[in-house]
């Protein structure tokens, strides 16, 4: 292949060029090469570090929250629900009533006490039918229901009654006055039939092991929050009192990023007993065929609905935010910006190369006109020369980007990722605002098709700039060529 | 082989035109060598391009066997000049990145000859030349006069019907130049190739069978060794249309010949008139009142035709 030899002959005589239009396209491609194994390794990193965190399985969720009539101001029990339409208050009050103790009940002030209560918060409950109308919805593959309550444990001397309206109850005030212990924790019941839709999934434990799959035998199992646990000093296999009733720790469990910051798991009818509210949820959890379906079939189920609040796991996400996620949106936006101008200035430069290469060459182009060679010819020659930069450049710049990613997954960054709590808002007694947070090492994965686009984008390049310049060539009259003066 | 009609070429549009070329007639035969001679800017090179095919006439026909060149496609000029044209330029334009063979298979690299032909036909046109020795040498390791003959050789790869050689010994000293006009000869004589050849060396034009001078773009004088039973003209002729060149000179080309010097003209193209190139007589001619620059023509086509002898 004559043409063969004589463009490497060139390419080799003009090395100084050659290297700088290789080494151009090959910087534009490493940085392409490590934006995107950057890009790639973000989103892995994101998954594992997000993954154990969110209810994997979850696509949304539906929540039937107290409605305030006045938009933004957020429910206090000492306001007395004074933004609430008499409907609404009486489902409120209806949900915490258990909160609302005789003192009589407790006995006669001064004796000791020890008591628990389940209160919902503003997360009204709702009968489980809910979720089974939720489940026959189009674009639903399943759907389970869940309770989560602040569980309330109190303990201390009956105080003496107050006077005022409410003064014979046992209300914070009363807490505050006497000599009474609280402890508040929130406590989820969990459908075992459908764990991937539980508040806690089985992918989530981090120590033991995951409630019983039959009903009957999870119903003396708990699973803990691992920081819980901590703050309690428990570990799996002790038993724990909750609302009175003994049950055995099976296992710990990671908190979900953005999800509840549930401290107790236990068996939803269980739950449903012990806090009076049997056939009742307050949550229904729902996974969709198609990641796509899920705005639409949320859509749906408010419709259908009434009062509902429905939360998909995208809504969710884009709560989330730390380094993991700024160096996500960072590697996307600007570090795409910056490969896409990297890569357009190393083709401009390889075009600019080449066409100064074609008007040195004006009289040997002309010649090769004059000697009997076609434009195509001629073209094919120009172009091939700059396709075997582009080759050289994407061999390079292939090996650069592999480098720069080894570079980064070597020198890992740690990155975490948090997000705000959901579930119900705290309620009397103050339950804790918990951020839950993560944590992951940063990786720059490369692959062979990685490696594949980088090669590909340098002779890509090298191919524009070569019909560019062929362009030039075959515009070039070979009477005008050979008048040129070198 | 080659007739040109009326050729006209002009470069560059209205306001800024240079008429390269403004009415040429030659013909050219068969396995004829030819040179074409003539000042710098008269049109030598735009001629040799019109016949190779690498330009085209402005008005006018350039016929190459019988076909009109300007009615010939891009793509049936370039086979003609793959398969009937080899060029010969003054700087040699050899290609620096590739070896003398490699530069003589240019050519043959546009065909599709195989390659073992290719190769043994590289070699003996090099062997020709006398560069059997210097088949792996860079140009820039060859001398000017060793470039040039290959440079020949390369024109010679496809066995061309007509050498196209555009001062082929510009960029030489006399006696290397010698050595390459003698190839060319050669080529002509022992090949039947016709041969091109324009040179402003007067030397070579003495010696040459046929010689075609150019001034202004036109043929001014046509001579072919055949012809120069021509009376030479008189001397004091010649002599008083020198004083008048020498007198434009001073005055500028475009000044009207005073009264005693379009006398001294007039009595120069009488004299030699009758042997003058159509065109030239009827540029001269056609017009009423000469200008100096039409006697600068007139001088220019006398010139060869001046009797030496004395
Ligand atoms: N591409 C061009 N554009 C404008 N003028 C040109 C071009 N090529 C040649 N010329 C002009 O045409 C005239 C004839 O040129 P050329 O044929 O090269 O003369 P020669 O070879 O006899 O020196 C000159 O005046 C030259 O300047
Ligand atoms: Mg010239």
């Amino acid at each position: 292949m004559f043409f063969v030899h004589y463009a490497l002959a060139e390419l080799r005589r003009r090395r100084g060029r050659t290297l700088l239009t290789a080494l151009g396209l090959a910087v534009g491609v490493a940085l392409v090469a490590i934006v995107t194994a950057l890009a790639a390794g973000l989103d892995r990193a994101q998954e594992d570090v997000l993954a154990p965190l969110t209810g994997l399985g979850t696509d949304l969720s539906v929540e039937r929250p107290v409605r305030i009539t006045q938009d933004g101001s957020r429910f206090t029990p000492s306001a007395g629900g004074a933004n609430l339409t008499g409907e609404e208050r009486d489902l409120l009050l209806e949900e915490n009533r258990a909160a609302m103790i005789e003192l009589d009940d407790l006995g006669e002030p001064g004796d000791r006490f020890e008591t628990d209560v389940f209160i919902s918060g503003t997360q009204l409950s709702f009968p489980a039918a809910r979720v089974a109308q939720v489940a026959r919805r189009e674009g639903v593959v399943a759907a389970a229901g869940g309770l989560t309550l602040s569980a309330v444990h109190l303990e201390g001397d009956v105080p003496e009654a107050a006077p005022g309206p409410g003064g014979d109850r046992l209300g914070p005030s009363a807490v505050l006055r006497g000599n009474i212990d609280f402890e508040p924790a929130t406590i989820s019941g969990v459908d075992v039939a459908h764990p991937e839709l539980g508040a806690v999934a089985p992918s989530q434990i981090s120590n033991g092991r995951y409630l019983s799959e039959r009903r009957a035998a999870a119903r003396a199992e708990v699973i803990l929050a691992q920081a819980y646990a901590q703050r309690k000093n428990l570990r799996v296999g002790d038993s724990v009192s909750v609302g009175g009733e003994e049950f055995e720790i099976v296992g710990l469990s990671e908190p979900p990023l953005g999800g509840q910051a549930t401290d107790i798991f236990v068996e939803l009818g269980r739950l449903q007993e012990a806090a009076g509210r049997e056939g009742r949820v307050n949550v229904v959890r729902a996974r969709a065929e198609d990641a796509s379906d899920v705005p639409a079939v949320a859509e749906d189920i408010a419709a259908t609905f009434p009062g509902s609040q429905v939360t998909t796991a995208s809504e969710l996400a884009d709560g989330v935010s730390g380094s993991l996620v700024d160096a996500d949106n960072l590697a996307r936006s600007l570090g795409t910006a910056l490969a896409i101008i990297a890569m357009a200035a190393a083709v401009l430069v390889a075009c600019l190369l080449t066409l100064s290469s074609v008007a040195k060459r004006t009289r040997e182009l002309g010649t090769l006109k004059a000697l009997g060679w076609s434009g195509w010819a001629v073209v094919r020659q120009v172009a091939g020369e700059s396709l075997a930069q582009g080759v050289l450049g994407g061999l390079i710049g292939a090996a650069l980007g592999v480098a720069g990613a080894a570079v980064i997954t070597a020198v890992g960054p740690t990155l975490s990722a948090s997000a705000p709590p959901s579930g119900p808002p705290p309620l009397a007694f103050g339950q804790g605002e918990v951020q839950t947070s993560a944590e992951g090492a940063l990786e720059a994965p490369i692959d062979i098709r990685l490696v594949l686009l980088a090669i590909g984008l340098a002779i890509a390049g090298g191919l524009i700039a070569g019909a560019v310049g062929g362009l030039r060539a075959a515009r070039l009259r070979p009477a005008d060529a050979l008048r040129h003066i070198e | 082989m080659f007739q040109l009609r009326d050729v006209t070429r002009t470069y560059g549009d209205t306001s800024a035109a240079v008429h390269a070329l403004r009415g040429v007639d030659l013909d050219i035969d068969d396995g004829e060598m030819l040179v074409i001679a003539g000042p710098s800017g008269s049109g030598k090179t735009t001629v040799l391009q019109l016949l190779g095919g690498l330009d085209r006439a402005t008005a006018g026909r350039v016929c190459f066997e019988g076909q009109d060149l300007g009615e010939l496609g891009d793509g049936e000029l370039t086979r003609l000049r793959r398969e009937a044209f080899g060029f010969v330029f003054q700087q040699f334009n050899l290609i620096p990145t590739l070896t003398a063979a490699e530069n003589v298979e240019v050519p043959l690299a546009a065909t599709d000859a195989p390659r073992a032909e290719r190769e043994h036909r590289v070699a003996e046109l090099l062997e020709n030349v006398g560069l059997g020795d210097r088949t792996h040498h860079l140009p820039g390791q060859l001398s000017g006069g060793e470039q040039q003959r290959v440079a020949i050789a390369r024109a010679l790869a496809n066995r061309p019907r007509v050498i196209l050689a555009d001062e082929p010994t510009g960029n030489l000293d006399s006696s290397t130049g010698a050595e390459v006009l003698d190839a060319l000869r050669r080529l002509n004589r022992d090949e039947g190739r016709a041969v091109v050849l324009i040179s402003h060396d007067p030397s070579i034009g003495e010696g040459a069978p046929r010689l075609v001078r150019l001034a202004d773009g036109r043929v001014v004088a046509d001579r072919s060794r055949e012809g120069t039973d021509v009376p030479p003209a008189p001397r004091d002729a010649v002599r008083a249309l020198a004083e008048v060149v020498a007198r434009g000179a001073e005055r500028g080309w475009g000044q009207p010949l005073g009264e005693d010097d379009e006398s001294s003209v007039r009595r120069a193209l009488d004299a030699v008139g009758h042997t003058l190139p159509d065109s030239a007589r009827q540029a001269v001619g056609a017009r009423g009142s000469l200008t100096y620059g039409d006697a600068a023509l007139v001088a220019a086509a006398i010139e060869p035709r001046v009797d030496r002898g004395d």
